[in-house]
């Protein structure tokens, strides 16, 4: 069946690697050892792809037109709370500059990863796909 | 919701189950599990495919509360 999602496909995911190569420079700046900050390089291109495949899951049908208006909805309340959990570094590092990359870096990915495995989930229920009820 | 309907008691005259009567409609069972406990209100063409997959009008599965 055919389906509108994008999907990760091999160029994509290239351009994405290159996009991603600014964050060494980020974390340059911070003065930390070279391990470290390759760690933290490593690790913030895991979240943002593992993000990406999260968001563009593929399903396993098309949808129908209730489950496209739960899946659009769902997916708006992510980009609009995700984003929000996103300003939370960014109000920290404005607060407390003298941070921590590696702290910085947790409490950017942690609540962003939650709020997208939980917010799926929640999909996923409103979808019906749980429990059966006849 | 403001709109009715009485989808499940003729689905069942009918002797069709939830899953066969989707595949007739072309949407998902949970779909038509939701119309059928009113926490969906289908469109104009999902409405017109039901009754028509019924052999009925669209007014005898679907109503206005209150109105008969």
């Amino acid at each position: 069946m055919n389906s509108k999602f994008i999907y990760l496909s091999k160029k994509r995911a290239i351009s994405l690697f290159l996009i991603l190569q600014i964050f060494p420079f980020l974390m340059v700046a911070d003065h930390v050892s070279i391990l470290k900050n390759v760690g933290l390089w490593i690790g913030f291109e895991v979240i943002i792809i593992g993000l990406i495949f999260l968001w563009q899951l593929k399903p396993i049908k098309e949808f129908d037109e209730r489950e496209k208006s739960i899946v659009l909805k769902w997916k708006g309340r992510i980009i609009d709370h995700g984003l929000g959990v996103f300003m939370i570094p960014l109000v920290t590092i404005c607060i407390y500059p003298e941070i921590e990359a590696w702290t910085l870096y947790c409490i950017a990915a942690g609540p962003a990863y939650v709020v997208f495995i939980i917010y799926h989930i929640l999909m996923k229920k409103e979808l019906g796909y749980f429990f059966y009820e006849s | 919701m403001n709109i009715t309907n009485n989808l499940k008691k003729i689905r069942l005259e009918v002797g069709l189950s939830q899953k066969e009567f989707a595949e007739m409609c072309e949407v998902s069972r949970q779909t038509i599990h939701a119309v059928e406990v009113s926490k969906y209100t289908p469109s104009v063409e999902l409405a017109l495919k039901i009754a028509q997959n019924l052999e009925l009008a669209v007014e005898e599965v679907f109503q206005l509360k209150g109105k008969k």
